[in-house]
């Protein structure tokens, strides 16, 4: 396995120093009349963003480009491909692990995900769902952008170790219609119909509506000695709208998922039909940007959502249905303004209001009916915020910002942000970063109880928890087409807020369990090289552990690699995308080890197959590697979960 | 067995994705195209006289930009007997620039181009579809692998930027 990072990096490395970034070309250019240059032939099949070097953080950064070259098909795949991320699937939910950071039980509550600048996590588990769980299509998605580190200065609650900003596409950017259909392993299927359109004067819309299926695999878990058979189906339907005028913006994203659970969590009875969850959302939103003065300008931000989760657990024998209900509505808006009156400086000021109105939870057998939990509570959170982004000359940055949050009964949350950036050269920068974040429990966490075996209790005790992190942070453009990254951090979690099993009574509860103290370092290659080649290494090394015992967290991994490279063949008119994902092992809830492992998938696109048709073959797990991710302790007595093997997905494309 | 395989199948990679560098040699980087068609902008573009002091017209650009470099390579050339200076936007005031620049970098500079372009006779030139949106006069654009652009002469007239038709024939749109 070593073996093979050193061939993919070692091709990568050659590859971006072989070739020069020719700058000598554009004299030639400038002798060519406009006319001819128009009909010059762009190379930028995947375009290498140009990122911040301004940004108080180090950003990660993922197009549309890079969706299609490497054949990712949800947020999770996106994100994890990203420096220091990993993500885990149980094959329920997908699990964001952030710098050595993974916790079972968390539905990514400590990620905050936004969409166009709009918060996507419910109201009820503060969900930021990025498996086949998300109501977003990835094919509609001009770029991920992953900020990590402390982000609640700016965004309050739940950005806590990271926020997913996703840009979504315009109506612009397909000017009529396009038709998408897949087929993969696991009898998997999916549709896509998407329509977009551009009017005078800036105005377009975008109108979209996706349904996929998997038939999914019967699994062998040893832990319950058999094999779930026909338990892994996965549907669902999304639907995406979005209409931009030169100030206004309005989106709606909605979708249905509903997936078969194989792995018994929760004690339920093994290879057992009808246990599922089904996860609904719809959420609308309204953005409103206007320049108010040539130093001022608002942008107001208004959004509702509505959640609703089913989950059904089957125990016996005799057998019998035990029924989760979850329901939570959040509606609120955002006044922000930008302020460039004084000189040098770049204030960004601000406030929030959001309510979680009736977020219900329910629990009961389903017949003969009996009610274990109905709980309804209502929720709200006012914040506050100011930034200064001060210029000291050319060459210092000071990026200094707080926010102050009111939350229902809660203690309140003052979240500051220090961030020193320093550019010796315009083409490198030092950053020197300090941010603080909090996340309240969410209402899972605090009024989750239900009096059945293995079921929840509820602690009142439960407090916030909170993070500190600090970083160093190296940027530096070796080119104007290659860049490097390298970041050592050391992240402080007090509170932490985690599921516990209290055997004597069986029982889960959550409770903030002492202190978690992390540390590490990344390192990250980006090239955009001659031909078209794109090519993107990194390495992390982390180290999380528990602040009392000094021994390392489960699910947290030491070492990650990443290596994507993407290149163009024949003229354009094919693509390859070759990606290497590895990482070290990681210790199971119950004290048992998943193993290390490095995987690789290649996907091959002919963008102009026919005309207007785009082809792509993609082949995941391409030496079809045996990997597992470790299981919550909700799985038990799974200690982990076994991944996808080779598979295949053949995806068309038409546009008309 | 399994790992001559691999090795085998990433040194077929490796080498395929040398050999293609080689033949897309024809394609020109998109940074590039975009800089020879700024100079071409500039050089259909007619600035009132009281605007242009000295033997140069100056284009200002962010220096974190992969267009600042491909800029570099017209830096120098001249238009119309003034030589083209390239300038780092950042530390520009009003009056030092001819010509803005502005990519995705700048979106959150945009009222300090606005400030520096303002009442001033200057040409703002982008390839954001976000600031295209925010009122520059030029958009870049590009469409099937080719790059055309757009243009708001309205915004260009009332600043006393005089934008040559043979310009303005081929943009894709005019307002």
């Amino acid at each position: 396995m070593r073996q093979m990072y050193l061939h993919a990096t070692a091709a990568a490395c050659l590859l971006a120093f072989a070739m020069g970034d020719g700058r000598a070309a554009v004299a030639d250019l400038t002798e060519l009349s406009i006319e001819q240059l128009m009909q010059v032939e762009v190379q930028s099949a995947s375009k290498f963003r140009q990122q911040a070097i301004d940004a108080p953080a180090a950003v990660s950064v993922v197009t549309a480009d890079d969706i299609r070259s490497f054949g990712y098909r949800t947020l999770g795949e996106v994100i994890g491909s990203m420096r220091g991320v990993y993500v885990s699937y149980d094959r329920y939910f997908s699990y964001v692990g952030v710098r050595g950071f993974a916790r079972a039980g968390d539905y990514n509550s400590r990620i905050l995900l936004l969409v166009d600048g709009i918060r996507q996590n419910d109201s009820v588990f503060n969900q930021a769902m990025v498996g086949t769980e998300s109501p977003l299509d990835v094919d509609l998605i001009d770029r991920v952008e992953f900020v990590p580190g402390a982000g609640s200065s700016v965004y309050g609650s739940n950005a806590f170790f990271g926020v997913i900003n996703v840009i979504t596409k315009n109506g612009s950017d397909y000017r009529g219609s396009e038709a998408a259909a897949a087929a993969g392993n696991y009898g998997t299927g999916k549709l896509r119909l998407t329509h977009g359109a551009a009017g005078d004067g800036g105005a377009d819309w975008l109108l979209s509506g996706s349904s996929y299926y998997q038939r999914g695999q019967d699994h062998f878990y040893p832990a319950h000695g058999g094999r779930a058979d026909d338990l892994d189906s996965d549907r669902s339907g999304t639907l995406f709208a979005k209409l931009r005028t030169a100030e206004l913006t309005l989106g709606l994203i909605a979708g249905r998922r509903s997936k078969e659970n194989p792995t018994a969590s929760f004690g339920q009875t093994f290879n057992a039909r009808g246990s599922e969850s089904v996860d609904e959302s719809a959420s609308l939103s309204a953005e409103y940007r206007k320049a108010l003065s040539t130093a001022l300008s608002l942008t107001a931000r208004g959004y509702a959502q509505e959640y609703r989760y089913r989950g059904d657990f089957i125990y016996g024998p005799p057998l019998y249905t035990n029924r989760d209900e979850a329901e939570g509505r959040m509606w609120g808006g955002e006044l922000q303004f930008t302020s460039t009156h004084f000189r040098g400086q770049r204030i960004v000021f601000g406030a929030e209001y959001r309510r979680d109105d009736g977020v219900r939870q329910k629990n009961f057998d389903v017949a003969p009916y009996v009610s274990y939990l109905d709980s309804r509570v209502s929720d709200s959170t006012r914040g506050i915020y100011v930034q200064d982004e001060i210029a000291f000359g050319e060459r210092v940055l000071l990026n200094v910002g707080v926010r102050h949050d009111n939350i229902g009964d809660a203690p309140s949350a003052t979240s500051p942000r220090l961030a020193l950036i320093y550019k010796p050269l315009p083409q490198t920068a030092v950053k020197l970063l300090y941010g603080e974040a909090y996340r309240p429990p969410n209402a899972f966490e605090r009024y989750y109880a239900t009096d059945i075996p293995s079921g929840y209790r509820t602690n009142p005790n439960l407090k916030p928890e909170t993070i500190r992190s600090r970083e160093l942070v190296l940027e530096h453009a070796l080119s104007p087409s290659q860049r490097i990254v390298a970041s050592l951090y050391r992240n402080d979690v007090a509170n932490l807020i985690a599921q516990q099993y209290d055997a004597v009574a069986d029982r889960f509860y959550f409770d903030n369990v002492a202190s978690v103290r992390a540390k590490g370092a990344e390192l990250e290659w980006t090239g955009r090289l001659r031909g078209g080649v794109v090519a993107r290494v990194g390495a992390s090394w982390q180290r999380a552990e528990d602040g009392a015992s000094g021994t390392r967290l489960t699910n947290s991994p030491a070492r990650l690699f990443k290596a994507n490279l993407s290149a163009p063949f024949r003229d354009e008119q094919l693509r390859a995308g070759l990606e290497v994902q590895a990482m070290s092992s990681r210790k199971t809830e119950l004290g048992s080890v998943a193993p290390g492992f490095a995987i690789a998938n290649l996907t091959l696109i002919a963008p102009k197959l026919a005309r207007n048709l785009e082809v792509s073959a993609s082949l995941y797990n391409l030496f079809d590697r045996r990997y597992f991710d470790p299981a919550g302790s909700e799985l038990d007595p799974i200690d982990r979960v076994e991944q996808n093997g080779r598979n295949v997905r053949l995806k068309l494309s038409y546009r008309f | 067995m399994r790992l001559r395989l691999r090795f085998r199948v990433l040194a077929a990679i490796a080498t395929c994705l040398v050999a293609s560098a080689g033949v897309c040699a024809q394609q020109v980087p998109e940074e590039d195209l975009k800089a020879a068609f700024i100079y071409n902008f500039v050089q259909f573009t007619q600035w009132p006289k009281e605007a242009l002091k000295g033997a140069s017209l100056t284009i200002c650009a962010s220096q974190g930009s992969a267009l600042y470099g491909a800029l570099q390579g017209v830096a120098g050339k001249a238009v119309n007997e003034r030589r083209i200076a390239l300038h780092p936007l950042a530390d520009a005031v009003s009056g030092d620039c001819q010509v803005i620049v502005a990519t995705e970098v700048d979106r959150p500079r945009l009222p300090a181009i606005r400030r520096a372009s303002e009442g001033g006779a200057v040409l703002t030139v982008t390839d954001d579809s976000e600031l295209i949106r925010e009122g520059m006069m030029i958009g870049m654009v590009v469409e099937a692998g080719r790059m055309s652009f757009i243009v708001d002469n309205t915004r260009a007239g009332k600043a006393g930027l005089v934008i040559s038709s043979r310009l303005l024939r081929l943009a894709k749109i005019v307002q």
